[in-house]
């Protein structure tokens, strides 16, 4: 059975693998350290589920966030904002299905992921 | 008949009673007329009636007709010819004489000639004399008829005599009764013109309208007083000039009351002075007085003049100028009053020394003199357009004091107008250089103060941002350890992780609470007023919440009161945190029982979130406190209960911020109730 995609946006390597290993379960997972990176990747793939961080090198979380948002063929895609920045969280909760405050639990981030698979 | 009566009361109407009806004056004076003829000639007409008529003497009949005939003429002639009535008497006795000699030679009897007489000078006397005085010359003359005719015949002399001495005794009588009434007349009509002009003089007097009176210098007793006066109760001859207008039982004098009536008298000269007066009702009024002398022949002043004019609304105005120049005087705003050219005609002490001019150097100078060049000469034209349409100009200006140093000056300058024209402008100017300063320093602070605010708020954000990344590192590589992604732990090795786990929860919690304390002390938070669904609200508090207490073995409870609006304005998600600092707190320090969460309508125009445990209660003077930053009740931080200790201080915080109150009641032992009282919105807003 093919496990549905998940893009992980993350310019801190650390998070970046705890998120990986908490959603590798459930998820076939790309990983991306910078917004432009993943920009390009979305232009190919439709993935399930995008986990992003807001503050990274390149194209911003924001920036992503509304590309996905104004994309007819990606309105499927669940978007879970991680972030460090609770004032962005707050103005960007609204366009984000979640929106996690750092630190993140991996245990309820695979929770989380695992009802939307 | 109407003329005849009316001829009679046209001769006769001087000298009747006055009052008396024209008509019956008329008849009485006819049927005094006709007794007294029937009184004379009573014997004649008995006679007459007796015999016939033709047996008459003609000569009788003329007699009778000539008399009548000169009696009118004699008294046509005194009435309009003013000949004395006493010359006439004479003529017309003579001339009677000689007609009737010679109409009858010496054939007439003697008899018929004094009757004659006698009723000439009756009907004389009739027309000449008043009533009162004709009664008394008639019964005089017959009385004289009498006592004549008497001596007469007891004498034995001629007829002829007796004739003349009637004549004399008529004449004398007439003329006696006569001058008698002319002087009587004659000191009646110089009565009556005194009369009239002492009249004519009281009318004048009393047409002026402020008290006029005489003052008798002898004894201060009124000798003639207007109706003013009168009605100030200065009855003539009565009272005192001083009695009943100041109340005195004595003459003014002094300074306060200084007696007209001495400096006239001394002076000889007219004196004017200001005295209280009292009114018949004894209210008080000020007057003016005037006293004017009044000389006799020897040059002694026997008498005053004395007018007084009610000044009390002069002195009103006085005193309310004397006030508003007090005022202005003192003042702590300058005050400057110039001509309709701008020219300075008064400025007040203050104005000097907020200028730095002296009074002196300002009057007849223009507001130019202070002119700072700061101000363009559109503003000058504008202020001078506004207050030249008669409207009141306000505003802020810069000027030069007399040193040259700047100042910043409030200006209202209001136009006064007299009969329509503008005759002068106010201006009131208030230094406010001290309050600009202020203001410039004000607004240099809050700039600081705002700046220093965001630079704050970015500091936290950051330093939040940057404190949080590494702990998601350490929370997540924990619970990844935990949960065996790096292969099974032993039970060290768990309790290990665990602790890793909590302690960065720990921290985490801690550094979301500072980052609210900070974020609400730099008042840099916002509350995202909307509707929610206070259902939901407790619901999506209660579910981590209903976790804990289920951990500890407490029953969490809900409640939600069914007169509570199904929709209320707020910041849901503040208000989350509300309810789970408190309850939190609540599971935190509660051993055993229940700990629940309520939300309630203690009023129509509140709400009321109500968290309540059955915990071990917080001891009075820890009530006071425990809102405070990093407080606790029990500062024994045990593994059980720590956090940041600024839960309360928070959730105080942001109730207020939302317009609310936060209210403690608890008991040690028994357990603490929170109610936190917010208003009910009726829409969204900041």
């Amino acid at each position: 059975m093919n496990k549905p995609l998940a893009l992980i946006v993350e310019d801190d390597p650390q998070l970046n693998q705890i998120f990986s290993l908490s959603l590798q379960n459930d998820f076939t997972v790309e990983s991306f350290s910078d917004g432009d990176s993943a920009l390009a990747r979305l232009a190919q793939v439709k993935p399930r589920l995008i986990l992003l961080d807001l503050h990274l090198p390149g194209a911003a979380g924001s920036a992503i966030l509304s590309r996905v948002r104004a994309d007819e063929t990606l309105r499927d895609v669940t978007v879970i904002i991680c972030t460090a920045d609770d004032r962005q969280a707050d103005a960007l909760s609204e366009k984000a299905d979640f929106v996690l405050l750092k630190p993140v639990s991996p245990i309820q981030l695979r929770q989380l992921a695992a009802r939307l698979k | 008949m109407n003329s005849f009566i009316s001829f009679f009361d046209r001769i006769l109407t001087p000298r009747l009673p006055k009052g008396m009806p024209a008509w019956y004056r008329a008849r009485l004076t006819m049927a005094v007329g006709g007794l007294t003829l029937a009184f004379y000639f009573f014997p004649e007409i008995i006679s007459h009636l007796l015999v016939p008529l033709d047996s008459v003497s003609r000569t009788e009949i003329l007699i009778i007709l000539g008399g009548g005939a000169l009696t009118l003429g004699g008294f046509l002639a005194a009435k309009w010819g003013r000949l004395h009535p006493a010359v006439w008497l004479v003529l017309g006795g003579w001339t009677l004489d000689i007609l009737l000699d010679i109409a009858f030679g010496e054939g007439m009897e003697l008899g018929a000639t004094m009757e004659v007489w006698l009723m000439f000078g009756l009907v004389m006397a009739f027309l000449l004399l008043d009533l009162r005085q004709y009664l008394v010359f008639a019964v005089l003359q017959t009385l004289s008829a009498w006592l004549v005719e008497w001596l007469r015949y007891r004498s034995g002399l001629d007829t002829s005599v007796s004739v003349e001495l009637h004549l004399a005794a008529t004449a004398l009588l007439g003329l006696g009764v006569w001058l008698r009434q002319r002087d009587q007349r004659q000191r009646e009509e110089a009565a009556a013109a005194l009369q009239q002009q002492k009249d004519y003089l009281q009318k004048v007097i009393d047409g002026v309208q402020s008290p006029f009176y005489v003052v008798d210098v002898k004894d201060y007793r009124i000798r003639l007083a207007n109706r003013a006066a009168r009605d100030l109760g200065l009855v003539t001859d009565k009272v005192t000039c001083y009695a009943l207008t100041h109340r005195r039982a004595e003459p003014c004098g002094g300074d306060e009351h200084p007696c007209p009536l001495q400096h006239v008298r001394v002076e000889r000269q007219p004196y004017t002075t200001e005295h209280i007066h009292f009114r018949p009702d004894g209210s008080t009024y000020y007057a003016e007085v005037r006293g004017y002398p009044l000389f006799d022949e020897n040059g002694e002043v026997v008498q005053m003049v004395e007018y007084s004019v009610d000044i009390t609304e002069r002195k009103r105005a006085e005193a309310e100028i004397r006030k508003l120049q007090q005022a202005v005087e003192h003042a702590a705003s300058g005050v400057a009053i110039t001509n309709p050219q701008g020219v300075f005609e008064y400025v007040n002490p203050t104005f000097e020394r907020m200028t730095g001019y002296r009074r002196e150097e300002v009057i007849g100078q223009t507001p130019r003199l202070l002119k700072s060049g700061k101000q363009s000469p559109e503003f000058y034209a504008q202020l001078w357009q506004t207050i030249r349409r008669g409207e009141v100009w306000q505003g802020e200006m810069i000027n030069r004091r007399k040193d040259g140093s700047l100042y910043w000056e409030f200006q209202t300058i209001a136009p006064v107008s007299a009969n329509g024209k503008i005759s002068h402008y106010v201006a009131v100017k208030l230094d406010v250089t001290a309050q600009k300063e202020m203001e410039e320093q004000l607004r240099q602070a809050k700039e600081t103060a705002e700046s220093a605010s965001a630079f704050k708020s970015q500091l936290l954000s950051r330093v939040s941002h940057e404190l949080r990344t590494p702990l998601g590192g350490v929370l997540g590589y924990a619970e990844l350890m935990q949960a065996d992604a790096f292969g099974a732990l032993n039970e060290q090795q768990r309790q290990a992780a665990e602790n890793i786990v909590e302690s960065a929860r720990y921290l985490s919690r801690m550094v979301d609470d500072l980052l609210s304390e900070a974020e609400i002390s730099a008042r840099s938070i916002k509350l995202h007023n909307d509707w929610f669904v206070p259902a939901e609200l407790l619901e999506t508090a209660s579910a981590a919440l209903s976790v804990q207490a289920a951990k500890k073995g407490l029953t969490f409870r809900t409640e939600l009161s069914p007169d509570l609006p199904e929709r209320l304005v707020g910041d849901s998600r503040r208000l989350g945190q509300i309810i789970i600092n408190l309850a939190g707190n609540a599971i935190k320090f509660t051993v055993n029982g229940e700990v629940c969460v309520c939300l309630a309508r203690p009023a129509p125009d509140r709400w009321a979130i109500v968290v309540s445990d059955t915990g071990a209660g917080i001891p009075k003077e820890a009530q006071d406190y425990i809102f405070e930053p990093f407080r606790q009740v029990d500062n024994r931080i045990t593994r059980q209960n720590r956090g940041s200790g600024l839960g309360l201080s928070i959730t105080k915080q942001l109730v207020e911020l939302m317009g609310g109150q936060i209210a403690l009641a608890s008991e040690v032992g028994k357990g603490s109730v929170f109610t936190v009282t917010l208003p009910i919105l009726d829409a969204p807003g900041e």
